[in-house]
């Protein structure tokens, strides 16, 4: 009878986590399994796969252009990333006490996070025209207006301005939350022993908030190697392909020019990047479990 | 004494200083976009910036829709965020609720896998998923736009999360004792108990899918089918439009999703800081 019972769980069990298994095979096992096959061939959608072993590959590591392709994804992931860590963590220690409209700047803060990319990415292509208004507050002070987004020194700042924007508010929202997570008593303790704002800071905000600041910086940088929206609305990955990120390059190459092998290739190795990332996260939060 | 109001004075300003520029910074591409989408087309990029129109144009929010089907496009845009979402709530639950309460052969293992999927966004497997896609005869359909991006990781991790941390294995158990079948206790029990938790996954999941715009760009390339974001993209690709009535656009986009976030802009952070935080 117990026995019975007991079985009778395990396949209940079973059968409610069964759906998303079954899902996951298909829509995501499947296809990156299908990635390093396609990867090692030459296709084209018409005529028939062709095999050509580590051609894609070796192909891809001897191109400058893709490599340009990567340093154009590091440039904005690290462009973007770091200054954004800087200004939300900011945002977050001004923020993390109560004071007279502190909601209301919060929710300013944040408010760019939930407009589409896309809407986003428009009207900042706006903005950076020639006569548009970045130019007509830029200029006074270089002394001369700024082609944006087609000159190649400009284009990639453009976009980071306008990611830092949209970005900000959400990561303060993180940060936030683990700012308030640090009991308030060390604070106290730490004011009690004559500690600075710095020593605040360094010996109590920073360690407890360890964790938090770890997922800031891996889902910053997973989320930068994945961006596409901007590039695609505001420069199409020019000028001289400066702006052409890895995402952006898979995507043209897979359905611009149908080199789905090629295009395969490249999201092996943005795979393959990103699963770098992720493990070094999992990494530092096992050895800080194993201290807790 | 003195001396020491004297500094949480300046700190003070500092601080609302330091926070108004910050304002400033975020509402100038708003309000530049709103006094624009109302000009006429030769005040847009003017030196200085005419924040009020000469003339106030309001055909700008009308032409596009001419021109162009956006109620269309916002209708699939509703239909198909709304069909990602309400699967999502549903299959997350079932298996956050399956890996949270019960025991089963290769339950970590699961999990883990689950877990793993993590690695593997859209930008990676673009092209395989478009030909399996392709394959089904899926390009152009709804189901095509709706089935690959109904599920993700995330949820079933909150889920999980969620379930173990604040539903007492004492109300299960109780319901069991009442003869309740396992499929009843998830849908009386445990959805009710994880509503909080459940509005915050559903908000998220809702603006994912009202974002997307890589994968709609591969499956739909009839009008028929096409989103909002896809709509507006194409529009401002074409060589016609101008940047008064691309304005109009993009804050009639903005719209929806503005008048919810203010409606409830403290659940909306809220969720984002439980999914930061129980990462």
């Amino acid at each position: 009878m117990k026995f019975s019972l007991e079985s009778k769980m395990r396949m209940w069990g079973f059968l409610f986590v069964v759906p998303v298994i079954i899902f996951f095979a298909i829509f995501n096992t499947y296809p990156i399994i299908n990635a390093f096959f396609v990867s090692f061939f030459d296709y084209d959608l018409l005529t028939p796969k062709k095999f050509i072993g580590m051609g894609n590959y070796i192909e891809l590591f001897n191109s400058p252009l893709f490599r340009k392709y990567l340093f154009a994804s590091w440039y904005y992931v690290l462009g973007t990333c770091i200054i954004i860590w800087i200004i939300s963590f900011g945002l977050a220690l001004i923020l993390r006490r109560k004071f007279l409209f502190r909601n209301f700047f919060r929710s300013i803060f944040f408010m760019p996070s939930i407009i589409s990319l896309i809407v986003v990415s428009i009207i900042w292509k706006v903005m950076f025209q020639l006569y548009g208004p970045i130019n007509v507050v830029v200029s006074p002070i270089v002394g001369h207006f700024i082609n944006w987004l087609t000159d190649k020194n400009f284009a990639m700042p453009a976009i980071i301005i306008m990611s830092v924007w949209r970005g900000t508010g959400y990561y303060l929202i993180l940060f936030l939350a683990g700012l308030q997570a640090v009991p308030e008593v060390y604070y106290e303790a730490a004011k009690i022993d004559g500690a600075s704002w710095w020593q605040q800071l360094k010996h109590i905000t920073l360690p407890l908030m360890k964790s938090t600041i770890v997922f800031v910086i891996i889902i910053s940088i997973v989320i930068g190697l994945k961006v596409f929206e901007p590039m695609y609305i505001m420069t199409a990955g020019g000028p001289n392909d400066v702006t052409k990120v890895l995402t952006l390059a898979i995507y043209q190459t897979g359905f611009l020019y149908f080199k789905m092998g090629k295009a395969s290739a490249m999201a092996v190795i943005m795979f393959v990047l990103i699963m770098i990332f992720t493990v070094i996260q999992l990494r530092i939060f096992r050895t800080e479990g194993e201290k807790l | 004494m003195k001396k020491e109001r004297i500094i949480r004075y300046i700190f003070n300003s500092l601080r609302y200083f330091i926070l108004l520029i910050g304002s400033v910074i975020i509402l100038f591409p708003l309000v530049w976009m709103i006094s624009a989408s109302l000009k006429p087309l030769s005040e847009v990029l003017t030196i200085p910036v005419k924040w009020i129109p000469s003339e106030f144009h309001f055909e700008n929010y009308i032409t596009p829709f001419i021109e162009r089907p956006f109620l269309k496009y916002f209708f699939n845009s509703v239909f198909v965020a709304t069909c990602v979402t309400i699967p999502n709530l549903f299959f997350s639950a079932l298996a956050g609720y399956g890996f949270a309460k019960f025991n089963f052969f290769g339950k970590n293992i699961f999990f883990l896998y689950i877990l793993s999927t993590f690695m593997i966004p859209i930008q990676v497997i673009m092209v395989p998923l478009f030909l399996i896609i392709r394959n089904f005869g899926w390009i152009n359909s709804y189901q095509g736009l709706i089935v690959p991006l109904m599920l993700n990781a995330m949820g079933i991790f909150l889920m999980r999360q969620y379930i173990i941390s604040s539903i007492p294995n004492e109300y299960i158990d109780a319901a069991r004792i009442d003869g309740c079948n396992e499929f009843m206790i998830f849908l009386r029990i445990i959805v009710p108990l994880c509503k909080p938790i459940l509005t915050a996954l559903g908000l998220l999941t809702f603006m994912a899918s009202w974002d997307e715009f890589l994968w709609p760009l591969l499956v739909a390339t009839e009008d028929k089918y096409r989103t909002l974001p896809l709509g507006i993209a194409l529009y401002q690709n074409s060589y016609r439009t101008s940047y008064n009535q691309l304005m109009a656009v993009s804050f009639l986009a903005m719209i929806p999703l503005l008048i919810f976030f203010i409606i409830a802009q403290k659940r909306f952070i809220e969720s984002i800081a439980i999914t930061g935080l129980k990462q």
